[in-house]
């Protein structure tokens, strides 16, 4: 019984381990540079320039594009949180899953809400 | 190989019940996200069907509060976006078997919240000093006042319950409950902080810069 | 075994009871927590039953007698809703879960037994909080609590409702989490997915749409409570706020909560139909799959609730829906009449309980297409017929559940059977009683009796007194159970491990189960539903050779007591599977 359990236990086990490696190791590679610091780290400044980024957008650029632009750069730093920090990017399906169907239901009732003329009404004015 | 397998006999029931442990406390903190979304959802929600049907009112309370304003909240953001990052280094230094240096990064992360708190209330009483009310009679930027405050407020109770659950990860960290091989505790509770540090993300866009 | 006469001698004794005291304290045993969830939501069910009684009383005439004014009428009708649906259905079924699902999972336990117990201790408070409306004035704008009514113009036991029902919210939700967790980790080797009991699939099923719907509605009290106490205005349109806001995200709560209601009630039947049959169920994947894709699709149709008030342009698109939710649960009905069809049926009070389920659920999800369908809605928005439409498919379907489940666990929970004569004496009285309560009210609905008001025209007097004194029956029937119940828990025959002779994993451990609920491993059969193939049988002797043998209610029926089971018919050929 133990012998046979043995070996996947090991494999789990292992499988653990590669999967914080990324996580645990002292440098970070993207596209093929080096980083000297850890993957979090790097997460961490990437945030700080997109947030930087975003309120200098907000304050200089005017017209239709500011919005989705803004708003897709808040997407993006919420992703990087949720993946890298969340660990979701290399954690169970099964999270992911539980995660992003809500999201997606909350984003379709948010969107229907500011659509429809007798509450929003933002498309059909 | 066989002698190290022998040695780890004995602990290895113990592993394996808090590996199966640590699933189903991630996996239940992950529905309990879930949930969550979804009731922020309705703040945010409320709050969007309001800029979009009151473009001049948003603008208006931007204008009155001005660049300055803009860079208090920006400093806030800031505080919750290095508590994260405090966060998951806590639970690294943890992970690499360096409980005091995990503790260490913790109290940051709790430190930061707290200061986030604090600017918050200072900002609100900015802000009621402006006449920005919950009261709609009463609120000079004609119901931007309640729209505002309930998400940010709602935001700003999780914030609370996270600073006291981190210090009470920081009292168990310091027990010695945490190890290497067992940092579930933290890392759940690392979910929660970074899942309010994301929501502060949406709603610091949605509702200071768009 | 031997030749026994009946009764079969040589049952072992049930297995001790936890006493009386375990029930009324804290208690992190799923098997305790799933009878204080019972035995809780049955009481509120009894205290909202008697509103409903006092509902029917006043209207036995056309005039406000009964009640002071119309506002007490206001005050009973809603907490009758609202404690039916958040303090007895959903955590009635929440009771069942909890017992059963570790149970047929082979598990010791919930994955989170201190979070369950946490989750169960939520409930009392707040049917309390509910009914202490009553010393400030309690909720009257209806379980829905659609504003200005729930805003301006209730006095503050709408506040408490609020809170009752965030509560109440809450405690789903953990228990919901639980449920999940439990599923998909603590299956034992050998039990696929697709090797679950049904009931297990169907609590799955609604635990993620209670982790999914139920946070809208948590969202819309905390506006709603903020309008009550903090002044703000989000439901008031003269003020910058938005009516609708509160019916749309009410409805992509309670939509979804129709199925909270009734999901369960599917697992239920599922079980009772294939045991009782003594046939494999049909179209196990299809009844498993449709949960899931009535969970899916039970979010996107929302606002049939709301033809007369949403826009007209929307109407379309949401009475298709409507209309598409009806083939998964048409998939389920003709699956069970595939499975009962050619069975050997056991006609005992579980299953007429199960078969009155079949029956009237029919009626109900008819009259729902009905009301689905803009032009009929049009007409009968409010009306009796609304009434009559959900009682059928939450009393007649889901109570109906309940109850069936009820005969046909309590052998398990209490290791007695309930007394099969009161048992079918209650099925005569709950089934014909609800029929003349709530078929008529079709009529009057359609005749245009206004839903929610304690005066109407003289005309409907003769069709609200018949219904007034079949809710009366219906009433006094309750109480055959909480008798039956009674004196079967001390003096009901002794039942043995399994009874019913079924297949899945809870009855392969005495009654009721030991602590941590198996001694050793259990060994799930490789169909939970495989019933009259020699496999099945040989598993069957063999579990009754390990915990002794059982109660065998088909004795009576036959001059020489058999061995064991009869063999059944052989099946059709599984098309299911």
């Amino acid at each position: 019984m133990s012998e046979e359990t043995m070996p996947v236990e090991h494999t789990e086990q292992s499988h653990k381990h590669h999967a914080h490696a990324e996580t645990l190791a002292p440098t970070t590679t993207i596209m093929g540079i080096t980083l000297p610091m850890p993957l979090y780290t790097t997460v961490f400044m990437i945030l700080g320039i997109l947030t930087v980024t975003e309120v200098l957008l907000a304050e200089l650029i005017e017209g239709d594009i500011k919005i989705p632009l803004l708003l897709g750069i808040a997407v993006a730093k919420g992703a990087l949180v949720v993946m890298f920090y969340m660990h979701l990017k290399t954690d169970s399906r099964a999270f992911a899953l539980a995660f992003l169907v809500p999201l997606g239901l909350a984003i379709l009732c948010t969107l229907f809400l500011i659509a429809v003329p007798s509450t929003g009404g933002y498309f059909g004015a | 190989m066989s002698e190290l397998t022998v040695q780890h006999d004995a602990h290895t029931h113990d592993l394996e019940a808090i590996s199966r442990m640590s699933e189903n406390y991630k996996f239940a903190m992950w529905l309990f996200i879930a949930s969550e979304t979804i009731i922020f959802s309705v703040f945010i929600a409320a709050y969007a069907v309001f800029r979009f049907q009151n473009k001049e009112i948003v603008h208006a309370v931007h204008e009155a509060l001005g660049f300055g304003g803009t860079l208090i909240v920006t400093f806030n953001t800031f505080l919750l976006l290095t508590s994260s990052w405090a966060m998951v280094m806590g639970l690294r230094s943890i992970q690499l078997d360096n409980v005091k240096g995990g503790i260490r990064w913790l109290s940051l992360t709790a430190l930061l919240g707290v200061i986030f708190v604090i600017l918050q209330y200072y900002e609100y009483t900015q802000l009621a000093a402006k006449s920005i009310t919950l009261g709609f009679e009463t609120d000079a930027y004609e119901g931007f006042g309640m729209h505002f405050y309930a998400p940010t407020a709602f935001h700003g109770f999780h914030v609370i319950v996270g600073v006291l659950w981190c210090l009470d990860v920081i009292r168990r960290a310091r027990k010695g409950q945490y190890s290497k091989d067992n940092v579930i505790g933290v890392e759940v509770f690392g979910l929660y902080w970074h899942f309010v540090d994301v929501v502060w993300i949406l709603l610091f866009t949605l509702i200071y810069l768009v | 075994m031997a030749t026994a006469a009946y009764p079969l001698g040589g049952i072992v004794a049930p297995a001790k009871r936890p006493a009386l005291s375990e029930y009324l304290r804290w208690s992190i045993d799923h098997k305790i927590i799933g009878v204080q969830y019972m035995v809780t939501s049955f009481i509120f069910f009894l205290i909202a039953g008697g509103m409903a009684m006092l509902i029917r009383w006043e209207l036995l005439t056309p005039a406000t007698d009964l009640m002071a004014n119309g506002s007490s009428y206001n005050t009973l009708f809603t907490l009758h809703g609202t404690m039916m649906i958040f303090t007895w259905i959903v955590p009635m079924f929440a009771g069942f879960g909890n017992y059963l699902i570790p149970l047929m999972l082979g598990a010791k336990d919930m994955a989170f037994p201190w979070l369950n117990a946490f989750a169960f201790w939520l409930i009392p408070p707040s049917g309390l909080l509910l009914l202490a409306g009553y010393f400030v004035g309690p909720a009257e704008a209806g379980w829905t609590s659609y504003p200005p009514l729930s805003t301006l113009f209730s006095p503050d036991g709408q506040t408490l409702w609020a809170l009752s029902i965030h509560l109440l919210g809450l405690s789903s939700i953990l228990g919901a989490i639980n449920f999940i967790v439990t599923i998909k980790n603590m299956r034992p080797p050998g039990m696929g997915w697709f090797q679950m009991p049904l009931f297990v699939w169907a609590t799955f099923a609604t635990s993620i749409i209670v982790v999914l719907a139920t946070p809208f509605l948590a969202g819309a009290l905390t506006l709603l409570i903020l309008d009550r106490v903090a002044g703000t205005t989000f439901f008031n349109a003269a003020m910058g706020g938005d009516v609708l806001l509160w019916q749309n995200v009410f409805w992509f709560y309670s939509h979804p909560a129709v199925y909270i209601m009734v999901l369960p009630g599917f697992g239920i039947l599922s079980e009772l139909l294939s045991i009782h049959s003594r046939k494999p169920i049909f179209g196990y994947r299809m009844i498993a799959l449709s949960s899931l894709a009535i969970a899916l699709v039970g979010f996107t149709v929302w606002a049939h609730h709301m033809f007369t008030s949403l826009q007209p342009e929307l109407r379309i698109p949401f009475m298709i829906t409507s209309f598409i939710i009806a083939v998964p649960t048409g998939i389920k009905i003709f699956s069970w009449l595939g499975t009962i069809y050619g069975g050997k049926i056991r006609l005992n009070s579980a299953m007429l309980f199960g078969l009155g389920f079949l029956s009237l659920f029919v009626i109900g999800g008819i009259s729902g297409m009905m009301l689905g369908s803009v032009p009929v809605d049009i007409h009968m928005h409010d009306t009796y017929f609304v009434v009559s439409h959900f009682h059928f498919v939450l009393f007649g379907g889901s109570v109906f559940a309940i109850y069936g489940g009820i005969y046909h666990w309590f052998p398990k929970i209490t290791g007695r059977m309930l007394d099969e004569r009161l048992g079918k004496i209650h099925f005569v009285l709950t089934y014909f009683g609800f029929l003349f309560t709530f078929f008529p009210m079709h009529i009057l609905g359609m005749q245009g009796m206004p839903r929610r008001v304690a005066e109407y025209d003289p005309r409907f007097q003769d069709l609200n007194v018949l219904v007034g004194l079949s809710a009366f029956v219906l009433g006094i029937s309750t109480f055959v159970l909480v008798y039956n119940a009674i004196i079967s828990v001390y003096r009901g025959k002794v039942a043995g491990a399994n009874p019913w002779r079924a297949l899945t994993l809870e009855w392969q451990t005495s009654s009721p189960p030991p602590a941590y609920n198996f001694v050793g491993d259990p060994i799930p059969f490789e169909d939970p539903y495989g019933y009259g193939t020699e496999a099945a049988q040989a598993y069957l002797a063999a579990m009754e050779a390990r915990f002794g043998p059982s109660y065998d209610p088909e004795a009576r029926n036959k001059p020489k007591p058999p061995a064991s089971i009869s063999p059944t018919p052989a099946p059709e050929p599984s098309v299911g599977d």
